[in-house]
């Protein structure tokens, strides 16, 4: 996993997201095994649920940190982890589909950003995997609620998907299956982005 | 992470892709069992016939031929059954002394193609890929791939035929899967072993021409299948027939090997089958005596003593010549090669299948320990575009 995570920065990515969907608690010494070499900034989620586990990810490496569950049952939380940590550093993570439905997760990006966040990773559930497009419609309607930027995940197969994320409203994009299984790459991503219209560093 | 072996040949489950089902039988078993159910008889038939309905016009098919005993023995079956075939070779990383021999005896069977990309290039492609990825063979997956693919293409032969399917002979993904006999680039890239790293970003990295890399581009929709989907896959009587035809083995035991018929055209395997070693824990011997004990070869306590005796050894050749001439030829030093397997070893892994007691630890008491619980496994690379301001001014900065 680590060389994966170290070839992914090679390749030229801005940003790493690593979420363990385990729905244990963080472990904290693989997490840091995983970051440590990298230099790109790095978020952190899942099985976070306090604000010493918050400290002991962004000690350890982490740039970011992913909140979402621990969000949802105690949005306080996110209040007290900007207070300590500061927006930069707290990423509020929505999922919609099987998390949230599009409506409430408006209303819940909303409030995210009245008490605090920095980003909001948005991902559509039923699309992570398929490579058949992101969730346009709620790419739309929720960076268009919010002025935190919006990382669209969840469903990503071409640049064009990227493209269209884009112009719905995100302000990056989060891919995972199509830089493993598909012929893109980060570098050709940024390529066409700029080709496209998008301001991206190439 | 819990370490086991299967409850029947020898394959530990840290090897990338191989599954277990709830009895502790890996993929590559189930697979092989599901062998006895197949009518090869009428695969035979269904075999021809696609080649009849696709053939070109002055050959049927295309091997993707290596001049090993697989590809020997599968040029040799074609032509036993009638079909013209042609042999076209992506030249391997680092041809030996027996490879280049059973490579020119190929010519004697049927017409024989071999393509070349410019070696200067897949040298420093070789040395990139070995210290980044940890792949010293990254050049010839492409290339196995996308040559024989492209002489299709140009030669106007629709099918190109490979020898076993990794799945099925070798466990690699989930047995049986609908995808085990069909080759796309989907398939090339999650279990082609490319490790996820694509040409472009090698070009990108190392600043290469598109004429550099064009040979390793595969064409799009050429229909390539595994001859193994169609006949019951044998590599030791594979390479008994291929023998009757000119095939010749190495003159003793390959080093790391079990035997002196598999492996012998490219230098460069030695290298890649060590560094496997220190990452997965399996050798090359390994995969050889868990062949041997699915076909009532060998039985489990024999192939014990056969791996373990060989997998206690050192050894500094491969093919009789020194690793460290193989390393040389793509400009990597002892030095460089041993800070690359420190890198990617898994040493908790070897330590493991160093030791004779780790061959009795079965699988047969698990609980769902095939789904590998590192646990944490989505990865999600972002790109940002400079307008979102202080993130990617993190990136540029740092």
């Amino acid at each position: 996993m680590a060389d994966r995570i170290r070839l992914l920065e090679r390749r030229d990515i801005d940003e790493l997201i690593i979420l363990d969907v385990s729905k244990r608690a963080p472990r904290f010494n693989e997490i840091h095994a995983l970051t440590d070499p990298l230099f790109c900034p790095v978020t952190v989620g899942g099985g976070v649920k306090s604000i010493a586990d918050m400290r002991r990810l962004l000690a350890g490496g982490a740039d970011k940190v992913s909140l979402n569950s621990a969000g949802l049952a105690r949005p306080d939380l996110i209040e007290e982890a900007c207070q300590k940590f500061g927006s930069q550093a707290v990423v509020v993570s929505i999922d919609v589909g099987r998390g949230l439905a599009a409506d409430e997760a408006i209303s819940w990006a909303v409030e995210c950003e009245r008490r605090g966040a920095g980003e909001i990773l948005l991902t559509s559930m039923d699309r992570d995997g398929m490579m058949d497009g992101y969730d346009l419609e709620v790419i739309r309607s929720v960076s268009s609620a919010v002025s935190i930027p919006v990382i669209a995940a969840g469903g990503c197969g071409s640049y064009d998907d990227m493209v269209a994320a884009f112009q719905a409203g995100a302000h990056a994009v989060g891919v995972g299956a199509a830089f493993q299984f598909k012929e893109m790459t980060p570098k050709g991503a940024a390529r066409y982005l700029a080709a496209h219209g998008i301001a991206t560093r190439i | 992470m819990r370490l086991f072996r299967c409850t029947r040949c020898l394959y530990p489950n840290t090897k990338p892709d191989i599954w277990f089902d709830d009895a502790g039988l890996c993929s590559a078993c189930q697979a092989f069992d599901k062998r006895a159910t197949v009518d090869w008889a009428a695969k035979q038939r269904e075999f021809v016939e696609l080649i009849q309905a696709n053939k070109g016009k002055t050959h049927d098919c295309i091997v993707a031929c290596s001049g090993g005993k697989d590809s020997t023995w599968q040029i040799v079956k074609c032509l036993e059954l009638g079909l013209r075939p042609l042999a076209v070779t992506a030249s391997t990383d680092h041809l030996s002394d027996v490879g280049r021999r059973n490579l020119e005896n190929i010519s004697k069977l049927c017409n024989h193609v071999i393509v070349t990309p410019n070696r200067a290039i897949r040298r420093r492609i070789a040395k990139f890929a070995l210290m980044e990825v940890g792949d010293i063979s990254w050049c010839e997956h492409h290339l196995i791939w996308s040559v024989p693919a492209r002489e299709a293409v140009a030669r106007n032969i629709p099918i190109v035929l490979y020898g076993e399917c990794p799945q099925n002979e070798y466990g690699a993904g989930p047995a049986g899967s609908e995808r085990a006999s069909k080759l796309d680039d989907a398939w090339v890239h999650e279990f082609g072993g490319l490790l996820g790293l694509r040409l472009d970003d090698v070009a990108d990295i190392l600043g290469l021409a598109e004429r550099d890399l064009e040979l390793y581009r595969r064409p799009a929709a050429v229909g390539a299948v595994f001859m193994g989907a169609y006949f019951p896959w044998d590599g030791h009587r594979n390479y008994a027939i291929a023998a009757q035809h000119g095939f010749m083995p190495f003159d003793r035991t390959v080093e790391g090997s079990l035997c002196a018929y598999e492996n012998l055209d490219n230098l460069q395997t030695g290298l890649h089958d060590l560094l496997r070693w220190f990452k997965f824990g399996y050798s090359r011997a390994c995969d050889i005596a868990c062949n041997h004990i699915r076909r009532g070869r060998m039985t489990r306590d024999e192939a014990v003593r056969a791996v373990h005796a060989v997998e206690s050894q050192s050894w500094d050749t491969y093919l009789g010549i020194p690793l460290r001439d193989i390393l040389t030829h793509i400009d990597v030093t002892l030095a460089e090669w041993r800070g690359a397997v420190d890198r990617f070893a898994n040493h908790e892994v070897v330590q493991w299948a160093s030791q004779p007691a780790s061959f009795q630890s079965f699988s047969g008491d698990r609980t769902d320990a095939s789904k590998d619980d590192s646990g944490i496994s989505p990865v999600v690379s972002v790109r940002w575009p400079t307008e979102s301001g202080s993130l990617s001014a993190a990136t540029s900065t740092s």
